[in-house]
């Protein structure tokens, strides 16, 4: 089994990249290339340019960027705050309620997240917040994913370091953020690599609550484009899709070996 | 140097009594151990000396402050934990550290890493309770990269460090390997001695417990069923069960009955006189296996099985229809299947009423016949 790993493994990897592979072959090609299917012909600088050219001028694209990078950095960054005095409180403190509270926890894992759009709909309309940042960061700002990986952390943290800590004087505070949140920075990096990437790639909430460009997220906002301008514009969609990945892919790189660590530590 | 004095504690977790009326007078500097088996509430009790715990009723003293309701670290307590719970992502000089940075800086200074004089103060400490300790080439590293040993001394070092009133070690020898258990019990014992620290110790060892301590407070079913010097504890138990926990090897007990004359028989054996209320009733004699010496006139023991132990060695036989252990100098060969005479010593010999409570006897008086 094991001298048929590495090929399995490559065979799978080539698989998930041909997509990708794909959409770097369109973004490269002149639109007579692209329509007859003549994608092995040599790229040719004019079709790039005319290509990423178009994706950048055409929608505006670095605006999808920066409100993609607002959104899942506040969703991340709210989760963190809520996620992790929430997932030490059930697993190291006693207090009545834990236990349906917990339960609360893993039943919110087992919701899927669309079935909560139309409540949530309703909710953010009745506040206003149509078409807003907080309309599309605040539904998502209590992780039960989070709050179900930080319990899990903290239950493996032994009760001595807390008593310890509790002994020598530092406060609950101080405990978590000076004593137990740099244990938990795998188990972050690996959260913050499924977050980023849950958030980035949403396109169902966007479409549900953004209806300006100014507000779309990037994928929601290459759909608009798709739609609105490029309609049939192959070659610079694709070079728009790849742009709106290349942010995802820069955190994947400088997180990596946190989010393996965290997934090793998860076992 | 500081007295703890506990008075009448109890402590229920839901329908089981953990401690009964616990009252423990601890002498200043002095080193007690609290011995028993798990579940005897030992580790409860040290758990609510620390403050993590709270009893039910009752009253503790440290010199004259009561402690009941202060918190955890209000209260001139340190405590060394079984799994020596150091802060794994600090180094040893920033673990060391960490309980005088909590006191003496205020908590922004310490978020924000601000000491001024203060740190340096605290440096110069650290440094010479490495000395002390002899960790000082340790200082830079992490607890992942240290030996079990040396994770002790540097769990000692951070409770040392604040100068409490009161050391608290709960098992701190059970995580190390055997050498090094025997290494780092004198060094406890000797440290200990140096900084003249009032110190209660929780094992289940009674060889550590002994070896260690000043006093023992044997701990059983939730009680104290003992408190006294290791000496005292083993030369004359208090009760039956204090008897059967202490000691390597099994004891030898016989249960009997005190003639209308006062004298302990055992079988058509009359032993010595004893108390005259105690005329009778029941009883049970016990002996420790070295409580024995060949002799003329002593209790016949068919010899089943001899075990040499070096310097001595151990006769396991039967004696009036029960198993006997006794362990005797090397001296004339014995042989399986003969039978020898022993004879208690009368010092040695052990009187538990029916209740299971130590009752003097006379041990002047030695074996007769009838």
């Amino acid at each position: 089994m094991s001298r048929w790993r590495h090929p399995l493994l490559i065979l799978a990897a080539a698989l998930m990249l041909l997509p990708i592979l794909w959409a770097a072959l369109v973004s490269t090609r002149p639109q007579d290339a692209i329509i007859g299917a003549r994608l092995l012909t040599m790229p040719s600088l004019d079709a790039i340019a005319a290509n990423y050219g178009r994706a950048v001028t055409a929608s505006p694209l670095f605006g999808f960027i920066g409100n993609g990078i607002a959104v899942c950095s506040l969703i991340l960054f709210f989760q963190v705050l809520i996620m992790v005095p929430a997932g030490y409180a059930l697993a190291k403190l006693r207090f009545p309620g834990r236990e349906t509270l917990w339960g609360g926890v893993l039943l919110g894992l087992m919701v899927p997240a669309p079935v909560l759009a139309m409540p949530l709909f309703v909710m953010v309309a009745m506040l206003g917040l149509m078409d807003s940042l907080p309309a599309l960061v605040l539904p998502w700002v209590v992780s039960s994913l989070g709050i179900f990986l930080m319990r899990q952390f903290f239950r493996r943290v032994p009760d001595e370091i807390i008593e310890a800590a509790r002994l020598d004087g530092l406060s609950e505070l101080e405990l978590l953020v000076r004593v137990l949140l740099p244990l938990a920075r795998p188990t972050l990096g690996a959260f913050a690599i499924i977050s980023l990437v849950a958030h980035w790639n949403e396109l169902y909430w966007p479409s549900i609550v953004v209806t300006s460009a100014e507000r779309a997220t990037p994928p929601f906002g290459v759909m608009l484009f798709q739609t609105q301008e490029a309609g049939t514009e192959y070659g610079a969609l694709m070079a728009g899709a790849l742009i709106i990945a290349l942010p995802l892919v820069a955190a994947f790189l400088l997180l990596q070996r946190r989010f393996i660590e965290g997934l090793v530590a998860m076992k | 140097m500081t007295q703890l004095s506990i008075g009448q504690l109890s402590k229920r977790f839901g329908a089981v009594d953990v401690l009964r009326d616990i009252s423990l007078d601890v002498r200043p500097g002095e080193f007690v151990s609290l011995l028993g088996p798990s579940g005897c509430g030992k580790s409860t009790l040290l758990r609510i000396l620390s403050g993590l715990e709270q009893a039910d009723t009752g009253s503790i003293r440290l010199g004259v402050r009561e402690l009941t309701g202060v918190a955890p670290s209000e209260r001139d307590i340190a405590m060394v934990f079984q799994n020596f719970a150091l802060y794994p992502q600090m180094t040893v000089r920033e673990n060391i550290a960490l309980p005088l940075r909590v006191r003496r800086l205020s908590r922004w200074r310490r978020m924000l890493r601000l000491g001024g004089a203060v740190a340096a103060d605290i440096d110069a400490e650290v440094a010479a309770m490495a000395r002390t300790l002899e960790i000082e080439p340790l200082l830079d590293r992490k607890p992942a990269a240290l030996s079990g040993g040396q994770r002790q001394r540097v769990a000692l070092g951070r409770a040392l460090i604040r100068q409490s009133s009161l050391l608290l070690m709960d098992e701190p020898l059970s995580s190390l390997d055997a050498r090094l258990r025997l290494q780092t019990r004198d060094e406890i014992s000797q440290i200990q001695r140096q900084f003249g620290i009032t110190t209660v110790f929780v094992t289940h060892d009674q060889a550590e417990a002994m070896a260690i301590s000043d006093r023992i407070a044997v701990m059983l079913g939730g009680r104290i069923a003992q408190f006294a010097a290791p000496e005292e504890i083993y030369r004359a138990p208090a009760s039956l069960a204090v008897a059967e926990f202490i000691g390597t090897t099994r004891l030898n007990r016989f249960e009997t009955r005190v003639d209308q004359g006062g004298f302990l028989r055992l079988g058509p054996h009359a032993l010595h006189r004893v108390a005259p209320e105690l005329a009778g009733q029941d009883v049970t004699l016990a002996w420790r296996p070295e409580a024995f010496r060949l002799s003329g006139d002593g209790l016949p023991v068919l010899v089943r099985r001899l075990e040499s132990h070096g310097a001595d060695s151990f006769l396991h036989g039967e004696c009036l229809g029960q198993p006997l252990v006794a362990r005797l100098e090397p001296g004339p060969g014995l042989t399986a299947g003969e039978t020898v005479r022993l004879e208690p010593r009368p010092e040695a010999t052990l009187l538990f009423d029916a209740a299971g409570q130590s009752r003097p006897h006379a041990p002047a008086m030695a074996l007769a016949h009838v």
